[in-house]
């Protein structure tokens, strides 16, 4: 669907620092784990997407971190946190994205964590709403970052503190997470970091009438790209998301589209947007190359299995113990069987468009002969660790 | 090579099951409880028709501990009730009082 794609097969994006993937996966990079995944061997996440903690000061309307919640929350140490990368490097984790169900920023953490992973040769991005990712946080940690993707809700300061903040008048929180980015942005052009910097708005139906002021948004601020993406929804429906009104913003998508530059590439992720809440798929392979982990140290396979409803698939607690022991537990491989299993279907089971959809997707279509993965050569795509 | 059940389609309650009353269903779930002294007093909050089992817990289970114990009843259930059962707990809504305002109930 996209008019700007520089590869129609994996949906790549050509911008000035390579080929950008976001509207698909990178697995066919990381063949000989397919390989070992087919031979029905153990094999070790190529990523993980986690949290530092699970609080975060915004209170977006499109947060799925509002169905996630468990039994208990720990407190992540960062001793915990350090030992956690440790054990990520001794079973062969490529690369971590704090991403999941908390605001990383906020964790006293967040910099050792950063600055350690980078020293130990693994890839750390980071998805962040801006607010507290100020000048002294930005300095220490840019230089070491593969990406970082700012929570943009919306376009224009009314919008964006209704759709991520009390309501239309506090655009105090648009105006800091706007200094913060411009600020990153500026960084990494004195210093000419290669770093990637994009901003991200979920679409919910009802905001529409934002999609063109955030691409602007996107331009003004200079940063490497700005995307659109669908918004998740548990199998429950209760953040009342509805599908089938993505149709009629189409149009919309693809005027935006248009507006990308060399600078700013504006990227819709046509592909999770036109499944409309739907899969293909009822085993979960993905989580064994893709990880989740909550900010409250709880491990499972997918971070839609965090709230209690599915403690069945709780592996364990990194703050209780090692995670190389959780990695190399009974359990664990249970649990990911489990998944894999007749008893488990993901089209009932769990959420819409998981993190792991894109490569459940390849997997599920590769296990059935639909389409077989290949092994990627040549140039690599930008963060193809996180696949 | 990995067992490969891309296509298998997942068992649905039974007939058996969905003729059952409420009651009954009830009955045959604590029997299974009770095999099981960690389960023993497990609460069943709900059994449908479609053959979900939701559970509530008082008592604070591990992290390490609780899949297994779950996954274990769930094998039993399956065994001796209805291979298209399956057992979840009560869902914990969000802690987060800023989110909460936005009114979201976990359905």
């Amino acid at each position: 669907m996209s008019n700007h794609t520089e590869n129609s097969d994996n949906n790549s994006i050509k911008t000035k620092e390579g080929s950008l993937i976001l509207d698909n996966h990178k697995v066919s990079y990381h063949y000989d784990r397919v390989e070992a995944w087919e031979n029905g061997e153990k094999i070790s996440p190529v990523s993980v997407d986690m949290a530092l903690t699970r609080a975060c000061g915004a209170m977006c309307s499109f947060c799925y971190a509002m169905v996630q919640e468990p039994q208990e929350r720990a407190n992540i140490q960062t001793k915990d946190s350090l030992n956690l990368l440790d054990d990520f490097k001794k079973i062969g984790v490529k690369a971590v994205s704090l991403v999941s169900d908390g605001e990383s920023t906020l964790s006293k953490a967040y910099v050792p964590f950063i600055q350690h992973a980078s020293n130990i040769g693994i890839d750390v991005g980071n998805a962040t709403n801006g607010w507290e990712f100020e000048k002294e946080k930005i300095d220490q940690v840019l230089p070491h970052l593969t990406w970082v993707r700012f929570t943009v809700g919306a376009g224009t300061p009314e919008g964006y503190s209704k759709i991520m903040y009390k309501d239309k008048k506090h655009t105090e929180v648009f105006d800091r997470a706007i200094k913060n980015i411009t600020y990153a942005v500026e960084l990494k052009r004195k210093l000419n970091l290669k770093v990637t910097l994009g901003i991200q708005m979920v679409l919910m139906p009802e905001f529409k009438d934002e999609i063109l002021p955030f691409t602007k948004l996107a331009l003004d601020l200079g940063v490497d790209y700005g995307v659109i993406k669908h918004c998740s929804d548990n199998e429950q429906g209760t953040l009342g998301v509805d599908y089938s009104k993505y149709t009629d913003m189409y149009n919309l998508l693809k005027k935006a589209e248009k507006k990308s530059t060399e600078q700013t590439k504006i990227i819709i992720k046509w592909s999770k947007i036109t499944d409309k809440g739907s899969s293909s798929y009822s085993r979960l392979y993905g989580p064994q190359f893709l990880l989740q982990i909550s900010g409250t140290g709880l491990v499972a396979p997918a971070g839609q299995f965090f709230n209690a409803r599915y403690s069945k698939l709780h592996i364990g607690n990194f703050t209780d113990e090692r995670f190389i022991d959780i990695f190399n537990s009974a359990r664990y491989k249970r649990i990911m069987d489990y998944i894999a299993s007749p008893n488990f279907d993901a089209k009932t089971m769990m959420g819409t468009l998981p993190i792991t959809h894109y490569v459940n997707q390849a997997l599920d279509n590769h296990a059935k002969g639909i389409s077989k993965i290949k092994p990627s050569f040549g140039k690599k795509p930008l963060h193809v660790n996180f696949i | 090579m990995f067992k490969n059940f891309a296509s298998v389609k997942t068992p649905q309650s039974s007939i058996f099951w969905k003729n059952l009353s409420n009651e009954k269903r009830t009955d045959l779930i604590k029997i299974e409880l009770k095999k099981n002294k960690e389960t023993n007093d497990f609460e069943i909050s709900k059994v449908t028709d479609d053959g979900q089992i939701i559970l509530k817990v008082q008592k604070s289970i591990p992290s390490n501990i609780r899949g297994i114990l779950l996954l274990d009843l769930e094998d039993r259930i399956k065994k001796n009730i209805d291979k298209g059962l399956t057992v979840w707990l009560e869902p914990v809504g969000d802690k987060s009082k800023l989110r909460n305002l936005r009114g979201i109930k976990f359905i």
